[in-house]
């Protein structure tokens, strides 16, 4: 009588229980342990490197607020948006505690870490050709190296992490400051290595949006002329190792004088995977609601429909007058680079550079602009700042001239007999710089010009100099030597303040 | 039957007029001690007011025969004169009485709410005597709640001590907040563990409130412990009704009515805003002329818009639309229009509900089945909800020894929502900025849409929603889920006083739901049906499908010894798991509204993408075993000890297991020989104290081991290429949270039971805190979420829960019950950790602190001085982080560390999120057939960030306000009410980016939850329509509310930005007061 219900009773209970009913793996994700199996599982982490590039929070387009808002040719007169954090930026008010300064910096050693994981793990999979795992290493080290090296230039000293990380106590050890020579040290060192690739010389020859020695070569050549031009010690040789670089890089070019290249066709989308100037860009693709670029349609200010089909309804990307007088009369790249809208709620200079009004990007703004981030007007003048440094005059001024002929303007040698010209650039340094400001502008180039030709004392005096009607809203007084470094994050400083210590200022 | 009916009728009132401790007296019986021996012996059972009881179980404790009622009461048994018989039923307290006659003897039976003796209460896989009870458990009876409350959680407001039950939105389909003793958790949910009639079922309760028999609630960790690793947050035992022997019953009620917005908030109307505009955007540009060296003077009012942006740019902060503005004159022009929004938004919204309950059984077979429709429109225009509940909860003795039995319960709910949160897509919030100079319709009665979005897109420096009636109507926003809960169970008496007991069950749960965004909405700064309208036109489609299954083995042994020794003992097994299955899609590419589904999609393929977030599968499983044992002695001594263990998936392979034990004792004062009634005649006295320690598993699955994100596209050589990226770090280590608490407590019964106190000390702490900790980026991370080892959080409190009754006559009741509930929460440790500052509100800023020494989430900023001068403006310390120089008229902060700058090393405490005490209390009366509840529940001294004040309170004029914008500073000689700042449309030194006092309110309040008149007809009118009962009543919910909160609600929802950012009011759909009429019917 009792088994009959006993017994069932006590089956069912015990038939529940597996082995691994506790042991459950997320059935959505690979883990990270387990991915790396078979070189298409590389080129797609690979692959994810390069996707890392397109943020606007770290090196991609829209990350302008980094660059280009903190100098001299664009910023914001907006005080209030987003609780007048972005403006901070232009302003010289940036506090550590500033979102976008940590959105930035996260955004940035996130893709570093995933650099990280990918090359250690890449020996866990078997190639068939050791020269394909080469080129994967070497576009993996290319990567980490061009984020450390923006890294460097913005923060100063860094800490620096070349493992992936896998517990937080690991983390912890990691967190530490190395001086900027150490961070340097590493960005060469991934540099050289990934040049003994068997990488293409250029992107067109293998694909275009990935690396290629010319571009890792144009990468290395600036870090040794930023060397050259801030470390005291040793810049003899870095201006070498520069030139040495930057020449090679020159010499992949597959053109002969960049004057054969117009300038619009710079820009020009229906160009972008031919044209011979450009050296590495991020790709974005036109009309697709996805992978889209919205540069075109975010850049354009209300009542004009020049860069984008977008109605836009706001003031577009705000340059500043100071960088409109530094333009000299006849040349072409102004009337292509910026715009004065006219529009009675607007009333102001924007960028035009990046168009596509296009039926196919269409009112949507879906632009197919790629955003470049190196290219051969910027690899020469270069070329041309460091051989400046090399006491190498002459070659120095044919590189400059090239660019200028471009942009129809006469040669160095006729301009610096112009009264206006010398004054204003009374050096080949000075018209060196001022080229670049007006060949580059919007590119994100111009902060890290200034930095690497000014000292921070000569950087406050040379902001100092500037007219504040031409700049805006934001205040030049408020400029210090502090403002040379961005700040540490507050929420990073304050894991280690010893560790992590401020920028002194701040 | 007619009779039959009436007995029940009169019971159930008498059961529902009891809940303040009814006890009138027994009627004397007269005892005749003349009449004959004779057989059989008849008589009579009834309740205290003399009606009939059926049904009931009279025994002769002699022969051991049993007998039962039949529908007027009466019986039979064989006896003789002077045997004792137990007469007894469920509700009643056990009867035993010698026979003095052989015929109409009466046989009282006492109800037994609120006596300490007999009513049993669930204390997780058991159920015991009050009386016995150890930890601190409170008990909530169904009588006791508000049935007319559309939510059960909503009738439990202000009900319990300890317990905070927040009414946070008044939407149909929102529920309540429930809190239990503070809250121990910084990162992992702290909502109590629901527990249904033995199935612990998730927080989704769209349970019939009618279906309610009772609801229990494990308050300290030592109760709790026996849920283990999910009874941090409290558990909340909810017992429904089953079936009792005797009569089938039929009960049909049905309640309707409406509800209305229970607030309006006060803002500037026309003439007012057009004011703030003009002043916010002159005084703008004379800040940014002043800024740029340009000298101002007065007649630059005159100056037209092109020449201010011409002079200073920021057209948004200096132009002005014409309409509003003479610049000829520097003066106003008239609005056409003066538009009250919030009348326009929301209207008076119907409300009804039928509930169709049957039950009864006899010996073997017991059976209760419920149906009930419901259906609430919400007070906001496109909102509502229609909920359809059914419920069989069946029991059969197969034999003696073995028990069966099912309870299913199935809910189906359809629900029409509206979006929360930011003015685009909150529409309570944009009835709130949208300017009153607007119009709510065109001349030809359609909706005037884009029209403060228009004046947006010519940079007027104005706000952008959409008519928030054009959204409400034409955007669709359709949940529509499916609640199964599917119990059976057998209960086997292995020897007497052993049974084993196994429970098995699946809960289901299966939501669709659809939102479609019309391509007739603005996106934006653009007009509706514009290509970025019909470009930012999408519809969701989403699924979730979760099973639950539940496998529940447990042996319960319970035994007397030597009459005095009680002793009952549990042992168990369960394991359970979940699986969820979530898929959504979104479609674009919207060229009409016609159909408004995914499948109208345009026709290219990239129009359909994955919600990456909300399409997964997730398993979660959990393994326990437990143990209880109860000890009693003489009813005077008791002690109880449990222990459980859990291992969950959820953790890393390291910290699967946890243990979570609990000891208690209680000592019954009163029954001891030297107690002899010194705190009064029948007065009780009961001491408790216990320890337990329980754990927190409210995170996420799959957080101990990094993963890869789902693929990414990169476009390479102009095409598009997957990319794969690794995740965040997680930690392998990740464990539970665990809290360990001490309670000790009071249960006093005075004045013969008419007055009873419970009180409740506790002491918790919690540790092991999970947390998503601060991590450096060079993880890849910017947090990880992890234990925090030696981290600490501390709550003590006190909870007192009062129950009197102030008057009993036959005719006419009184009763008072109250509770309290004083909570002190602090960080003591952090583990290492420094001080955690969140953001809580529509900012980027901070707005709380959490640092060892204070309470979790306290509210972190400036402190305003005043409004700054013309005397002083030169000389109070400046803002670190304004543009403009400080002003007369702006707000001037304190400098802390007097360094002449207020800086971000000036920001402190200034505000306390958490309330001094909440409290609630009821009264309750009853005079003839009439009787009278009223409820109230409230909280003292808690400061609340009104989240919508980034925009309603910020001087700007680039949206509507609040009304006392009008008392602003416009001059010295015009310094308004002294406390609101200047207009400025630019940034000024006071501005709303960042926290200040200025922004903090007192969160205290008295809200008076519902009243209730009821009518029971009488028996004889009843009759006459061939029923057994019929009652009438009237409620109103949330009547009134006292504050001085300017928004809709004091009462902030804890759960809306995690436990780190409290008292944030933000964006939520307000509270509905409403008006219902009931009838319930007995046949």
């Amino acid at each position: 009588m009792k088994k009959r219900y006993l017994l069932p009773l006590v089956l069912f209970a015990l038939s529940s229980c597996s082995k691994d009913f506790l042991n459950q793996k997320d059935p959505n994700a690979i883990q990270i342990e387990d991915y790396f199996k078979s070189e298409n599982d590389v080129l797609l982490a690979v692959n994810g490197l390069y996707q890392t590039l397109r943020s606007g929070s770290t090196i991609g387009e829209g990350s302008t607020l980094y660059n280009e808002e903190r100098s001299d040719n664009t910023g914001r007169n907006d005080n209030q948006s987003n609780a007048g954090e972005p403006f901070q930026f232009n302003d010289f008010s940036l506090l550590p505690s500033n979102t976008y300064l940590k959105t930035h910096w996260a955004a940035m050693y996130a893709g570093i870490s995933r650099c990280n994981v990918v090359l250690s793990h890449i020996n866990d999979v078997t190639f068939s050709s050791e020269e394909l795992k080469g080129r994967y290493v070497a576009e993996a080290k290319f990567v980490r190296a061009l984020l450390y090296f923006h890294m460097v230039r913005k923060f100063g000293d860094i800490p620096l992490s070349t493992v992936q990380v896998t517990t937080k106590e690991q983390a912890n050890e990691l967190a530490f400051r190395q001086k900027e020579a150490v961070v340097y040290e590493q960005i060469i060192k991934d540099l050289t290595e990934a040049l003994s690739s068997n990488l293409p010389n250029t992107q067109k020859e293998y694909v275009v949006g990935r690396t290629s020695k010319a571009a890792i070569n144009a990468i290395l050549g600036q870090v040794y002329l930023t060397l050259g031009a801030t470390q005291t010690a040793g810049s003899a040789g870095n201006f070498a190792k520069a030139e040495q670089y930057l020449s090679a890089a020159y010499q992949m070019r597959t053109f002969g004088k960049l004057s054969e290249i117009p300038y619009t066709e710079v820009f020009d989308l229906t160009k972008k995977n031919i044209c011979k100037e450009l050296v590495f860009q991020i790709q974005y693709k036109q009309g697709d609601q996805n992978f889209s670029s919205s540069i075109a349609r975010n850049y354009q200010a209300k009542g004009d429909t020049i860069n984008s089909k977008y109605p836009s309804t706001g003031v577009g990307e705000v340059v500043k007058l100071d960088l409109i007088k530094d333009y000299e009369p006849q040349d072409l790249r102004k009337d292509f680079s910026v715009k004065f809208a006219k529009d009675p709620q607007v009333n102001d200079w924007y960028v035009s550079k990046f168009r596509d009004n296009s039926d196919a990007a269409g009112t949507n703004g879906w632009g197919g602009n790629d955003w470049i981030l190196i290219r051969y007007a910027d690899v020469m003048l270069l070329l041309a700042e460091t051989k400046y440094h090399l006491g190498k005059e002459a070659e120095a001024i044919a590189l400059l001239d090239q660019v200028r002929e471009r942009a129809g303007l006469p040669s160095y040698a006729t301009s610096i007999l112009n009264n206006e010209y010398r004054t204003k650039y009374p050096t080949v340094k000075a018209a060196i710089l001022h080229e670049r400001r007006v060949e580059l502008a919007f590119e994100n180039q111009r902060w890290f010009d200034l930095i690497r030709n000014y000292n921070p004392q000569e950087l406050v005096t040379y902001f100092k100099t500037k007219n504040q009607a031409d700049y805006g809203n934001a205040k030049i007084s408020n400029i210090s030597t502090k403002d040379r470094y961005y700040p540490i994050p507050f929420d990073e400083y304050k894991l280690d303040p010893q560790r992590m210590y401020q920028n002194p200022g701040y | 039957m007619k009779i039959k009916a009436n007995n029940v009728f009169w019971l159930l009132c008498a059961i529902a007029a009891s809940s303040s401790a009814v006890q009138a007296k027994p009627l004397t019986l007269t005892n005749s001690q003349f009449l004959l021996v004779q057989n059989p012996v008849r008589g009579r059972v009834v309740d205290a007011q003399g009606h009939a009881v059926s049904g009931a179980t009279i025994q002769n404790l002699k022969s051991k025969k049993s007998v039962q009622s039949d529908e007027k009461g009466n019986f039979q048994i064989d006896a003789e004169i002077g045997d004792s018989l137990g007469v007894s039923y469920v509700g009643f307290s056990n009867l035993v009485q010698p026979i003095a006659q052989s015929n109409g003897q009466l046989f009282v039976l006492q109800t037994n709410e609120n006596t300490l003796e007999e009513v049993t209460i669930s204390i997780g896989y058991q159920k015991i005597r009050k009386s016995d009870v150890t930890g601190a458990i409170a008990s909530v009876k169904a009588e006791e709640l508000n049935l007319s409350a559309p939510k059960l959680s909503q009738a439990l407001v202000g009900k319990v001590a300890g317990v905070q039950v927040m009414q946070t939105s008044g939407a149909p389909y929102d529920g309540t907040k429930i809190r239990v003793r503070g809250m121990g958790s910084i990162n992992a949910g702290s909502d109590p563990l629901y527990v249904i009639d033995g199935y612990p079922a998730g927080n989704n309760l769209n349970i019939n409130p009618n279906d309610i028999e009772s609801i229990d609630i494990l308050k300290d960790a030592a109760s709790a412990a026996i849920y283990g690793s999910r009874a941090a947050g409290g558990v909340v035992l909810i017992t429904t009704k089953r079936g009792k022997e005797g009569k089938n019953n039929v009960d049909y009620e049905v309640l309707g009515g409406f509800g209305q917005l229970s607030k309006k908030i006060d803002v500037l109307n026309a003439e007012q805003f057009i004011d703030l505009l003009i002043d916010g955007r002159n005084n703008s540009y004379k800040d940014l002329l002043v800024a740029k060296g340009i000298t101002w003077n007065d007649s630059r009012r005159y100056d037209d818009n092109k020449t201010r942006i011409g002079n200073v740019g920021n057209a948004g902060s200096v132009s002005i639309p014409e309409e509003y503005y003479d610049f000829a004159t520097g003066t106003a022009k008239q609005s056409k229009y003066d538009t009250d929004w919030q009348d326009a938004l929301y209207r008076n919204a119907p409300f009804q509900r039928h509930n169709l309950s049957t039950y009864g059984g006899n010996e073997k077979n017991r059976y209760f089945l419920s149906g009930s429709y419901q259906n609430q429109q919400g007070i906001m225009l496109g909102t509502d909800q229609k909920v359809f509940n059914f419920r069989a909860n069946i029991d059969s003795k197969v034999s003696k020894r073995l028990t069966v039995g099912a309870n299913v319960s199935f809910t189906y709910n359809d629900n029409n929502e509206v979006t929360t949160g930011r003015y685009d897509r909150s529409p309570s919030m944009a009835a709130l900025i949208y300017l009153p100079t607007l119009p709510v319709y065109n001349e030809d009665g359609s909706y005037a849409q884009y029209l403060m979005a228009g004046l947006s897109a010519n940079n007027y420096g104005i706000q952008n929603p959409e008519n928030p009636l054009a959204y409400v109507t034409q955007v669709k926003n359709n949940r529509r889920g499916k609640k199964g809960l599917y119990n059976a169970f057998a209960d086997f008496s292995i020897i007497d006083g052993l049974n084993l007991k196994v429970n098995g069950g699946l809960s289901t749960y299966d939501e669709k739901y659809d939102y479609f965004r019309p391509t007739s909405i603005s996106d934006g700064n653009n007009k509706p049906y514009s290509p970025q309208a019909i470009t930012a036109a999408y519809a969701d489609a989403k699924t979730k499908n979760e099973v639950d299954k539940l496998l529940e083995t447990t042996l319960n042994y319970n035994k007397t010894f030597g009459e005095k020794h009680q002793i009952s003992a549990l042992l168990g097994y369960s394991a359970q798991r979940t699986d969820f299955d979530y898929q959504g899609v979104r479609a674009n590419g919207f060229n009409s509204n016609a159909i408004g589904e995914i499948t109208d999609k345009g026709a290219d393929p990239s129009n359909f993408q994955l919600l990456k977030d909300d399409t997964f599968k997730r398993i979660t499983t959990l393994q326990s075993y437990f143990s209880r044992v109860n000890y009693s002695f003489d009813s005077k001594y008791f002690l109880s000890a449990s222990i459980r263990t859990d291992g969950s998936s959820r953790f890393g392979p390291n910290n699967k297991w946890g243990t979570f034990p609990s000891i208690s004792g209680g000592w019954t004062i009163s029954k001891e020989d030297f107690y002899t009634d010194w705190l009064g005649q029948q007065s009780t006295l009961k001491l408790r104290a216990s320890w337990g320690r329980s754990g927190n598993n409210n995170i996420r699955e799959y957080r101990s081991v990094s993963v890869f994100n789902s693929p990414a596209g990169v476009i390479l050589g102009d095409k598009v290429s997957t990319a794969y990226t690794a995740g965040d770090l997680y930690d392998p280590n990740l464990s539970w949270e665990t809290t360990s608490q001490y309670n000790a407590g009071l249960d006093l019964g005075l004045l013969k039971g008419r007055l009873n106190v419970m009180a409740n000390f506790y002491l918790s702490r919690s540790f092991n805190l999970l947390f998503d900790q601060p991590i450096s980026a060079v993880s890849g991370s910017t947090t990880i979420l992890t234990n925090l080892p030696d981290s600490k959080v501390q709550n003590k409190g006190v909870d007192l829960q009062v129950d009197a009754t102030l008057i009993r006559k036959s005719d006419f009741e009184l009763g008072i019950s109250g509770n309290i509930n004083v909570n002190r929460n602090k960080v003591l440790d952090l583990g290492g950790s420094s001080t955690i500052l969140t953001n809580g509100a529509e900012r980027s800023y901070l707005t709380h602190i959490t640092q060892e020494g204070s309470p979790i989430g306290m509210f972190y900023g400036f402190k305003v001085l005043g409004v700054a001068t013309e005397d002083n403006y030169k000389t109070v310390a400046p803002s670190a982080a304004s543009s403009t120089p400080l002003q007369p008229g702006d707000l001037y902060f304190e400098d802390v560390d007097g360094n002449g700058i207020v800086n971000d090393a000036d920001k402190r405490v200034i505000g306390n999120p958490h309330p001094n005490f909440t409290y609630g209390f009821a009264l309750s009366t009853r005079y003839k057939e009439f009787d009278l509840r009223a409820s109230f529940n409230g909280s003292q001294g808690n400061k609340v960030l009104d989240g919508y004040d980034y925009y309603l309170y910020n001087m700007e004029g680039s949206g509507n306000q609040y009304a006392d914008v009008a008392q602003r500073y416009r001059s010295a000689q015009n310094p308004g009410n002294g406390k609101v700042y200047r207009a400025s449309r630019g940034g000024t030194q006071s501005n709303s980016t960042r926290l200040s006092d200025f922004y903090l309110q007192d969160g205290s309040f008295l809200r008076m939850t519902n009243i209730a008149l009821g009518y029971n007809m009488p028996k004889s009118i009843a009759e006459k329509l061939s029923l057994s009962g019929i009652r009438v009543y009237a409620t109103v919910d949330n009547p009134f509310t006292i504050s001085k909160y300017k928004g809709y609600n004091p009462e902030p929802d804890y759960n809306q930005r995690g436990n780190l950012t409290p008292g944030v009011d933000y964006g939520l759909y307000p509270l509905v007061r409403s008006y219902n009429l009931g009838v319930k019917v007995t046949f």
